[in-house]
């Protein structure tokens, strides 16, 4: 069992965009998707995921349609937006920015005199 | 908007949504279930442990509800259940507090429909606002808003720059034969643009041709819809006013009513010779402002070009100037005395308001344990407000409903009482309706004062969360004795509040009467009682000159004197009094008086019974072949002449044309019902200066209404082809007259009367919940051996300091109204001290008296029950 990292607030709502955007999935499939794309390294409780699609849903930046699953069982399927494509565009550019902002200031060493 | 769809659907459909949520996470444990089952599980242990894996279900179903927006109303809905129970549990408080809220609201509505219609809405034209009534002024004459003359007219519409239109008008009364009886009709002759300044157009027929503007074209007329009706005219048909025939080529819309009661329309065809006249202004101006020219800019314009023509034609325009007033601006005392309506009825509802606010506060208190249990279970503060904010609102809906309904029974109990007269005189009156905007201020004030009660309440919980004391009100609540010094105060500084407004109002209705009894005052100079009044302008086509028009005047006189029941009768009409000039002095300087003429009947004075002061009244002597004679009143008398007789000097009303009239005698003071001041006047011969218009009057032993018929019969007998008109009696002219004025007395009256109502209960609460908080104490006190006298004192001197700081506050406000309303009024009103220190006293003694019945309570207290209620 690989070792679970904690979810930095604010990127659940990062990761199911990306997710959305590689295929319209319904919500245990966003999250098998997550796992997947991820390499199983985030901890992510399933029922937690529901709100953050309901929010983003209110945002515009996800569609819902019912459809059939791969399991052949009935399931709502959510999709991006316009509006989510940029948004997940966005959100992608700066988490990059931060993320090697950080890593080069972790990578940092004492400066020998 | 997708976000507010989402939101719909979920309010509106919330089954819907609630099973598309449901269907939603039931796939996801099928689908978990599946992969587990999968991978090996049971069908049974995969259901579980998919379950298990998710969390909790309900919890995540809260969450996405609030995602979507919906929690607030969640909460409204629970706030709405948790109101209809707890108002339920009180209908008491329910009770009154929505009657208060009411009867403040009604009020209001009413007031406003009055604002809407006389000042907001006086006129249907869509360009009200730059809509101008122009004048010329001359302040040689001290007037400043007097009428045109055809040239300057002409002038003034060729020059200027600032209006888009400018047009003129005269009123015309015309004798309307052909159709029933002669009738007297309100018609105007109007100038070519006086349809377009005013963006209205004939709703049948057509408007004026350009050529029907040209002498001798000009037979043609509009009439208004009311009289089309009322006379079955159809259009093309011929009417014959004035004795000449007239075409109707139009209709007006129902609602266009300028000027005021006019119920014809004739094109204004200037002669040549009429239109170069300087020297006779008998026009009103209209004018419609540019959109971008503003009434300041018209007004120095018009003055520059008013200068202009005073030095080009010194000898008719010396000292002329324009007068520039917003046609809706017209009417500035009926506008005064709407705002003072509107105003009495915003001191009630604001009385409403601190009566609830202060019944609110006394829940409050009692419901400190509900509240507090609350806050201790995890509400909010703001959900606290939040629910005594929906309480409030529930509560003041309710009141603007029941407002709405009292306001429309006032409404129409108003519009029965309005004269048929003033309601044509008065522009806007006659549109007295709930309109939409009505209906939105009406919303607009319950919701205000919804929130309004709140504020104490809200400010008491907000005070307690900020001294950590609302999770404590739960215990001391158990104990329940344990007073709040700011619940004390809010609730003292409200009565103290309401008693103020109480005495305001009570001033202004106070104010309001005493105006009214001035007006209907008996030392009039006249004495109305028993005296009818019947108008007539005989046609000049038919009696062309003086001689056959006093002719005429005298038939008729003779005839009524042979009336049964007619003790005196006389007639008197509106003489020329263009100056005013006494031999062998200077003119008048501007600000003296000069007075108006009337041309009188022999029997004038005794019909009317004006005393003669001093010489003889105007007699049967005074005939066309006689020396002119005059008889002034006494102030105009008294004011040139102080102490010596004028008797037999001579004075003249006119240019060096007209001629010296010999002061033969002085009569009393007649006093002007608005102003009450007497009018400067001076009486001539019908005989020597024949009016065009007069005004019958006969003095009868019994009901004047009664001679109505025979009097009309003795002037049919003379002329049969003249119209009657206004025949009524002169108490219901002054009636009439003071209509506005009485229905302004009355609803304040009924303003001041809901307003001491809502100070008592005020002072009742106040009083007995002050009690109530300290049966502790009196039982301490008796206990000790305090007397019930003692106990009496000490509540009642809490009402009497409340009441005395709350009459204090009122006075102020009170005296600052009174001028207020002097200036609507027209002369200072002032109650007598007297009668102002009865208000003030009957106020505080009212108070006193609410609060004696829990101050008797107290009294009664028995100290060891007291003791023992710990």
């Amino acid at each position: 069992m690989p070792e679970h990292a904690d979810l930095i607030p604010g990127t659940l709502d990062l990761l199911i965009l990306k997710a959305v955007s590689l295929g319209p999935q319904h919500g245990y499939g966003i999250l098998l998707r997550i796992g997947q794309i991820s390499g199983d390294a985030l901890n992510i409780e399933q029922g937690a995921l529901y709100p953050a699609l309901y929010r983003l849903e209110r945002q515009d930046l996800l569609d819902t349609e019912w459809g059939v699953s791969d399991n052949n069982r009935r399931a709502k399927f959510y999709r991006l937006t316009p509006a989510g494509t940029k948004r997940l565009k966005e959100e992608t550019r700066s988490w990059n920015r931060t993320a090697s902002a950080v890593a080069t200031a972790l990578a940092a060493r004492p400066q020998e005199a | 908007m997708k976000p507010l769809r989402l939101l719909l659907q979920g309010l509106l459909r919330r089954s819907n949504m609630e099973r598309d949520m449901a269907d939603e996470l039931a796939a996801h444990l099928q689908h978990r279930a599946d992969d587990l089952i999968r991978s090996g599980c049971s069908p049974a242990e995969a259901a579980r442990r998919a379950r298990l894996e998710f969390g909790a279900v309900e919890g995540y179903k809260e969450s996405c509800r609030q995602a979507r927006g919906l929690a607030f109303f969640d909460e409204l809905r629970g706030n709405l259940r948790f109101t209809a129970r707890s108002l339920r549990a009180s209908p008491g408080y329910m009770l009154a507090a929505v009657l208060s809220l009411a009867l403040g609201i009604g009020a209001n509505l009413c007031a406003f429909v009055s604002v809407n219609s006389v000042i907001l809405h006086p006129f249907p034209f869509s360009h009200l606002d730059r809509i101008m009534l122009l004048g010329e002024g001359s302040p040689k004459l001290g007037a400043d808003r007097g009428p045109v003359s055809p040239a300057n007219f002409l002038d003034w519409k060729d020059n200027n720059r600032s209006f888009e239109f400018l047009s003129a008008f005269n009123s015309w009364d015309a004798l309307l034969n052909g159709t029933g009886e002669p009738e007297r009709v309100t018609a105007a002759r109007v100038s070519g643009d006086f349809f377009a300044t005013l963006a209205m157009a004939p709703a049948q027929g057509r408007a004026f041709m350009p050529r029907e503007f040209e002498p001798g074209a000009d037979a043609v007329v509009l009439v208004s819809q009311a009289f089309q009706k009322s006379h079955a005219l159809a259009l093309g048909r011929t009417i014959l006013l004035d004795g000449r025939a007239h075409i109707v080529v139009g209709v007006m819309p129902d609602d266009f009513d300028f000027p005021l009661a006019t119920e014809i329309w004739a094109p204004l065809a200037l002669s040549p010779e009429s239109k170069a006249r300087r020297d006779m202004a008998d026009l009103s101006v209209l004018g419609r402002l540019k959109p971008e020219v503003s009434a300041e800019r018209a007004r120095a314009e018009m003055g520059a070009l008013a200068a202009t023509l005073a030095k080009r034609y010194p000898q008719t325009n010396e000292g002329r100037s324009v007068s520039i007033v917003a046609l809706a601006k017209m009417d500035e005392i009926t506008d005064g005395f709407v705002l003072i309506v509107w105003c009495a009825a915003g001191f009630v509802l604001l009385l409403a308001c601190a009566n609830i606010g202060n019944l609110q506060l006394a829940r409050f208190t009692t419901r400190q344990k509900e509240l507090g249990l609350r806050a201790a279970l995890g509400a909010s503060h703001l959900r606290l407000v939040r629910q005594l904010l929906t309480e409030s609102l529930v509560m003041s809906a309710a009141g603007g409903l029941v407002g709405l309904y009292l306001g429309w029974c006032e409404l129409v109990m108003m519009k029965t009482f309005i004269p048929a007269q003033v309601l044509r005189w008065v522009a806007g009156l006659r549109h007295l309706e709930i309109t939409p905007l009505v209906l939105a201020f009406g919303f607009a004030i319950s919701m205000a004062s919804g929130l309004l009660c709140t504020v104490p309440s809200i400010y008491q919980l907000l005070r307690r969360r900020n001294t950590g004391r609302l999770g404590e009100t739960l215990k001391e609540a158990g104990r329940g004795s344990v007073s709040s010094r700011t619940g004390n105060r809010a609730r003292t500084i409200l009565v103290a509040g309401e008693v103020a407004l109480a005495l305001v109002l009570l001033v202004g209705a106070g104010l309001m009467v005493r105006a009214f009894q001035r007006m209907l005052a008996v030392n009039a100079g006249i004495d109305p009682k028993g005296v009818l009044t019947l108008e007539m302008t005989p046609s000049p086509n038919a009696y062309r000159d003086a001689a056959q028009t006093a002719q005429f005047y005298r038939r008729v006189l003779a005839e009524m004197d042979t009336l049964s029941g007619v003790q005196a009768s006389a007639l008197s009409g509106s003489a020329a009094a263009s100056k005013w000039e006494i031999e062998g002095r200077d003119t008048p300087a501007p600000g003296e008086p000069r007075p108006g003429a009337l041309a009188i009947s022999a029997a004038y004075f005794q019909t009317m019974r004006i005393p003669m002061m001093e010489g003889r009244p105007i007699g049967d002597r005074d005939g066309p072949d006689s020396p002119g004679a005059v008889v002034l009143s006494e102030g105009l008398a008294h004011f040139y002449w102080r102490g010596s007789s004028p008797i037999g000097q001579r004075v003249r009303l006119g240019g060096p044309s007209s001629p010296w009239l010999r002061v033969v005698g002085i009569c009393g003071d007649v006093r002007n019902w608005f102003s009450s001041e007497a009018e400067p006047l001076a009486y001539v011969s019908y005989r020597q200066e024949p009016p065009p218009a007069v005004r019958f009057a006969l003095r009868t032993a019994g009901d004047p209404m009664l001679s109505a018929g025979a009097a009309r019969m003795a002037i049919r007998r003379v002329d049969a082809d003249q119209a009657i008109y206004n025949v009524k009696s002169m108490e219901q002219a002054l009636a009439e007259e003071t209509s506005g004025v009485k229905s302004a007395a009355t609803v304040m009256s009924i303003d001041a009367g809901i307003a001491l109502l809502l100070a008592l209960m005020g002072a009742y609460s106040v009083s007995s919940f002050f009690v109530a908080q300290r049966t502790q104490e009196i039982g301490v006190r008796v206990a000790l051996g305090a007397s019930p006298s003692t106990i009496l004192r000490m509540v009642l001197g809490q009402t009497a300091r409340i009441s005395a700081a709350g009459l204090l506050a009122g006075l102020a406000v009170a005296i600052a109204m009174s001028a207020m309303m002097s200036r609507v009024l027209y002369r200072a009103v002032a109650l007598e001290p007297v009668t102002f220190a009865a208000l003030t006293a009957m106020l505080a003694a009212a108070a006193m008296l609410a609060a004696y019945v829990p101050a008797r309570r107290a009294t009664r207290v028995d100290p060891m029950t007291a003791l023992r209620s710990e």
